[in-house]
């Protein structure tokens, strides 16, 4: 039955698209990140969905699209980079089984990346993009924040439609991506034009960034703390009324504390004590084993080249008796432990050409965006006035998924991908406006002959007029 | 807690309803959560292929408009062409035949033989 839900959602959406292909384009979006062929068990299992799917964004957009406007951009290069470097990488990788598996859908993530800013040349397209993205996020985030305040939640413990721990049905992952798209749910309640902004749309909105607070919470990733914290910190630059913002957000936390549960506050506990926890002790491993494996393999070791570690540490291990607590420090040896950090993920699988390529595609991002809020802050015209604000969620996006990616392996998670095609796509489209006022300005201003022209008749006209 | 021999069959029911109970609702939010994403995704969409403004901009549009009525402006054969719409919006509507486009057409062409004479001079 829910196949066949999903079959003829899927379906519905190729038909419309028959008049407007772009739709096929939001659906691959759609299917990327839901993955209804992951949540269904049976017909759509053996229907290829995705390749459908992006075979007929592609061709839609190559046969059909006007293609107006379209331009290569340096980001796109440095996608294409990466994508050639990962290939090159895969071929020479330490563990080639693996590292295939890895590369499997690591090229589709960057192929479409790459793609992606092609198809976004209207305002339309560019809010249809990201609102299909927080709508799939939302599908996902609505059940887990409902199941966390019913009192469903726990590390480990928390259910998804996918339960495979993978993409973003991984907990730290999700509750990363959850967070990084709270600016974007807002700014849709004052400047979106598919759902106006009223009264229900600021009240999903309201509940919908409420559930994402609830995943970090809900799943215990002690990333998505850090993530709200980070988001909250860098919030307070762009608010206006700054004192009454942090007032709030303390009263908030305050007010959060005494519903969270005693388990939540022993994972947290361990962010500021690595050490009593194995999966946080073994970053710091694993990361000084990175460093020494880059100094060998300075031009990386291909995906899941981490297999290759082996390390012993020692960690604490309490045991209680009666009333009494002990703390024993035991030898443990862990081996083949993965980075936990997308910057040393990078570094071990791709070296330093690649955690370059990487770090220049989100640090010019992050330029671009603030460049674009800078320009654009001023403009109040309806047509205008939401660029700014729409360069500010995807630049905050984009920062928060850096913060969050420092602990955990997400360098290539598609979904961050596509915020990085929706800041090329946005770039481009506030360039060509520029363009287009240029050569308007341009026109505007008088050509060198028609000044002669006008001076050649100011000399004459007072000769005519001596005359008659 | 303890329980008789009589109450302890009873306790385990209890248990075992609440653990369906609590599965029931966990299916009940995921169906939920599915209904609502997709249906907003599907009316989402089906406004954006309502949409004017899905493959071509308006506001660049706007721009590329008024670059051309400028170019249109500034040449001489838009300037003719705007002074032709010109007369024909006086004349109540496309004229080709009426006496009024005849003689402005013989003007333009008289006008340009003149000129046409005049340069090789």
């Amino acid at each position: 039955m829910l196949d066949l839900v999903f079959l003829a959602f899927i379906g519905f959406i190729l038909v419309l698209g028959l008049r407007r292909p772009f739709l096929w384009v939001l659906l691959y979006v759609y299917i990327d990140i839901i993955a209804p062929q992951r949540i269904g068990y049976s017909i759509i299992q053996s229907i290829p969905v995705s390749l459908i799917v992006f075979g007929a964004a592609f061709g839609g957009w190559l046969l059909l699209d006007r293609k107006e406007g379209v331009r290569f951009t340096l980001r796109q290069g440095l996608i294409l980079a990466l994508l050639l470097y990962c290939w090159w990488t895969t071929g020479n990788a330490d563990f080639p089984d693996n590292a295939a598996t890895k590369w499997d859908w690591v090229w589709k993530a960057l192929l479409f990346a790459l793609f992606l800013p092609f198809t976004l040349t209207t305002r339309a397209r560019l809010e249809g993009l990201a609102l299909i993205l927080v709508l799939s996020i939302a599908t996902i985030v609505i059940g887990t924040g409902m199941k966390t305040v019913l009192g469903g939640g726990g590390y480990e413990n928390l259910k998804f439609f996918v339960n495979d721990n993978s993409g973003i049905y991984e907990s730290s992952t999700l509750a990363t991506v959850a967070i990084a798209l709270t600016p974007m749910i807002a700014w849709f309640t004052r400047y979106g034009t598919i759902y106006k902004p009223q009264w229900p749309v600021t009240v999903f909105a309201v509940l919908l960034i409420f559930a994402c607070l609830m995943v970090p919470i809900g799943t215990e990733a002690r990333t998505g703390l850090v993530c709200i914290a980070a988001l909250g910190v860098m919030l307070v630059r762009y608010v206006k009324q700054r004192v009454l913002f942090v007032a709030a957000g303390a009263v908030l936390g305050l007010t959060a504390l005494p519903f969270l549960p005693p388990s939540y506050y022993e994972r947290m506990a361990t962010i500021a004590e690595p050490g009593g926890d194995e999966s946080a002790s073994t970053r710091v491993a694993v990361w000084s084993w990175t460093l020494d494996y880059v100094q060998e393999n300075p031009f990386g070791g291909g995906f899941d080249a981490y297999r290759g570690n082996k390390f012993t540490y020692e960690m604490p291990v309490k045991e209680e008796v009666g009333n009494t607590t002990s703390v024993e420090f035991r030898e443990v040896t862990d081996e083949g432990r993965a980075y936990h950090s997308a910057i040393f993920e990078l570094l071990g699988e791709q070296g330093y050409p690649g955690l370059t390529i990487w770090l220049l595609l989100h640090g010019l991002g992050v330029w671009q965006m603030e460049r674009i809020r800078r320009r654009w802050k001023a403009k109040t015209a309806e047509d205008e006035a939401w660029i700014a604000p729409f360069a500010t969620t995807l630049q905050l996006a984009s920062l928060v998924y850096i913060v969050g990616a420092l602990f955990q392996g997400i360098a290539y998670q598609p979904v961050m991908l596509m915020i990085i095609g929706l800041q090329i796509g946005l770039n481009n489209y506030c360039k060509r406006i520029e363009s287009e006022r240029a050569k308007l300005a341009k026109n505007e201003r008088p050509s060198p002959a028609s000044e002669r022209a006008a001076k050649r008749a100011g000399r004459t006209k007072p000769r005519d007029a001596v005359t008659a | 807690m303890c329980l008789t021999a009589r109450q302890l069959p009873l306790f385990n029911a209890l248990a075992k309803a609440r653990v369906s109970a609590c599965r029931y609702s966990v299916v009940m939010i995921d169906y939920f959560a599915l209904a609502l994403g997709h249906g907003l995704m599907a009316i989402a969409l089906l406004h954006l292929v309502m949409r004017d403004g899905l493959d071509v901009d308006p506001l660049i549009g706007g721009i590329k408009d008024a670059i051309r009525q400028k170019r249109m402006d500034a040449s001489v054969a838009g300037r003719n062409a705007a002074r032709r719409k010109k007369v024909e919006k006086q004349a109540g509507g496309p004229m080709r035949s009426s006496s009024a486009s005849d003689s402005a057409d013989r003007t333009r062409s008289s006008s340009a033989s003149g000129s046409a004479k005049k340069n090789p001079g």
